[in-house]
């Protein structure tokens, strides 16, 4: 048990070490007592404090201040009442302290003050404000829609974009919940996905919307939402960010339509190109079936008409066979392209080949060790690669070395006569050979049907066409790169996809 | 008795042609290849040809633009049969324009290519 005054002597220091000070006054505000915090809060002098001038009109404050200060404090003597509220105190014009405080009214007329010096508190209240107006102010001048939602969803904060492109009044949804955007007049897909997305139950994530319907019909956004947690873990706010894609998207869509357009009109070239050589294969042999006929019709008895009927026999034989090969160039849609490992096709169609083999030819196979997956059809690909080394080994008289090299990762030349219409890396499968290669006019035709550098008899012209045609079909191109006396390298395009 | 030169890189049509040329009274040569169409007409002994448009890669059309610049053009008759890219008015068109005596599409009938060389050697 201690007494008052032992009481007075350990309060008097503790409360000196806290913010907390303290004075003694009369009625007409004269110091007549204080604590060295509240000297040292004040700034007023212990010493010089003389003269019976009242406390409070002792700071830098305008007259104004002063008389409002003036007005309170003869309220409260008259009134007797305890006060408690703010003081403002400025130390000079520019620089000021607050102070929390009461007054109280002592019972042999004096009054006692307590202040509690909140200063730290209210500047870092103030410059945290003013960081929040700096954000808020790029937050609004960011080309991109940024909502700030509480806990439960409600919208706390729109930048000046969301009004800007959604011609909405702020203040409509500000405060409410996610419901509030009905007002919007959305697309009720994007409304619904937007709810969603701005209630609990997304945390965090991306989305990409497509706007069909309302007021910002065919535009695209990526909303990404995220969480913000306080100290505890527990949930504060959502940050909502809104990006228009619209642009990005077109330009997506522009470029596809682009690839497919662009492979339409291969398609027709290839077509005219097609029907041109077929027309002038078949009009040859045509041709003089015509003549022998109507010189047989004229003179059956023409010395000749052996001769003549075995020509005009032997051209619809060709005819036939040319109508064949032709057919074999009518692709059937039955087998989609699907995803395929091209390292075990490669070694499968090389096999094929060495069997094949007539000569002494060495196959090298250079692979990079990992699969070489693309989206082909098998089937095409077996013989594509296989008519590919079919002319390689005659390229080199079946004597020497083809290489087989499959790469991943990679990207076609610009140059390319025929651009794969695939989009991404490709999965580039040559096979090198070491013939005597071909001539720029020979390289620009080698993919025209009917074009042939074999001896008469020997190619049909359709092999690297019907190649070429296949590949089309699952986005790819195959391309040769050649030089008389440096041999050929024909390349196999293939899309590549990972599984 | 006119001579006239047929050139077609296809053994078969060339054969044909000229037997037609020949049971009607005419002398033919024949030429494969643009090289020796050019060496056969630089002797001065032909009096007409008959120029296939399509001669393997190359295109009669061009040998008909070098005869169409000669001083005193050999007459010619084109003929077609088609090709990569190659539609018939495109060829008629140029045939046309480079003074071809007449255009035949293959088959033609062996009164169309008489007529044609009559033609070309009455201009």
């Amino acid at each position: 048990m201690t007494d008052s005054s032992s009481l007075h002597d350990h309060l008097i220091p503790a409360l000196d070490a806290a913010n907390v000070g303290w004075a003694l006054a009369d009625r007409d505000g004269v110091l007549l007592a204080a604590s060295r915090a509240f000297f040292a809060a004040t700034g007023l002098d212990e010493a010089a404090d003389a003269g019976g001038r009242c406390w409070f009109e002792r700071d830098a404050a305008g007259p104004e201040l002063k008389a409002e200060r003036r007005r309170l404090w003869t309220e409260f003597v008259a009134s007797g009442k305890p006060w408690r509220g703010w003081l403002r105190w400025q130390l000079t014009e520019s620089k000021a302290r607050f102070f929390e405080g009461t007054a109280t009214l002592t019972g042999d007329g004096k009054v006692m003050l307590v202040t509690n010096d909140r200063t730290s508190e209210i500047e870092a209240r103030s410059a945290a404000k003013e960081r929040t107006e700096a954000l808020r102010a790029i937050l609004d001048d960011l080309p991109l829609a940024v909502a700030v939602q509480d806990a439960e969803g409600r919208i706390l904060f729109l930048n000046k974009y969301v009004p800007l492109r959604l011609g909405l009044k702020r203040r409509l949804i500000l405060g409410k919940k996610p419901q509030a955007l009905r007002r919007l007049n959305l697309d009720p897909v994007v409304y619904r996905t937007m709810v969603d997305f701005l209630q609990k139950g997304t945390p965090a994530g991306r989305q990409l919307i497509e706007v069909t319907r309302g007021p910002l019909a065919g535009t695209s956004w990526l909303l990404f939402a995220k969480p913000l947690f306080g100290r505890s873990g527990d949930l504060q706010r959502y940050v909502t960010i809104a990006v228009d894609q619209s642009a990005t998207m077109k330009l997506i869509s522009e470029r596809e339509a682009f690839a497919r357009a662009l492979a339409e009109t291969q398609k027709v070239g290839a077509l005219n190109d097609f029907a041109g050589s077929l027309a002038h294969e078949l009009s040859n042999l045509l041709h003089p079936v015509g003549v022998y006929a109507r010189s047989l019709a004229k003179n059956p008895d023409h010395p000749d008409r052996a001769y003549y009927a075995d020509r005009i026999s032997a051209a619809t034989m060709s005819a036939g066979s040319l109508l064949r090969r032709t057919l074999l160039m009518a692709r059937s849609d039955d087998d989609p392209p699907s995803l395929t490992d091209l390292s075990e096709l490669i070694e499968d169609v090389v096999a094929t080949a060495k069997d094949l083999n007539r000569g002494s030819i060495r196959f090298v196979i250079d692979l990079p060790g990992e699969p070489l997956r693309a989206l082909i059809q098998p089937t095409e690909f077996r013989q594509v690669l296989l008519n590919l080394l079919n002319n390689a080994m005659e390229a080199q008289n079946d004597r020497g070395t083809v290489t087989i090299r499959g790469i991943k990762g990679a990207v076609p030349p610009r140059d390319l006569p025929l651009r794969p219409t695939a989009s991404g890396h490709f999965v580039c499968v040559s096979v090198i050979d070491e013939g005597p290669g071909l001539d720029k006019a020979a390289a620009d035709q080698i993919f025209r049907p009917f074009f042939t550098t074999k001896p008469k008899g020997k190619g049909t012209g359709l092999g690297l066409p019907i190649a070429q045609g296949l590949t089309m079909g699952w986005g790819g191109a195959v391309a040769v790169d050649t030089a008389p006396g440096k041999g050929s390298t024909f390349s196999i395009w293939a899309p590549q996809r990972e599984g | 008795m006119a001579t006239i030169l047929v050139v077609d890189d296809e053994q078969d049509v060339a054969d044909a042609v000229k037997l037609v040329l020949q049971n009607d009274g005419y002398f033919v040569l024949v030429a494969k290849d643009m090289a020796s169409a050019r060496d056969i007409l630089s002797t001065g002994e032909v009096d007409a040809c008959v120029l296939d448009v399509w001669i393997d890669g190359d295109t009669g059309l061009d040998l008909a633009t070098e005869i169409s610049r000669d001083a005193e053009p050999v007459p010619f008759v084109m003929m077609s049969g088609g090709g990569p890219g190659r539609s018939l008015e495109s060829a008629t068109a140029k045939a046309d324009a480079l003074g071809a005596a007449e255009v035949l599409f293959k088959p033609f009938d062996d009164d169309e290519l008489l007529a044609a060389v009559k033609k070309a050697l009455g201009k």
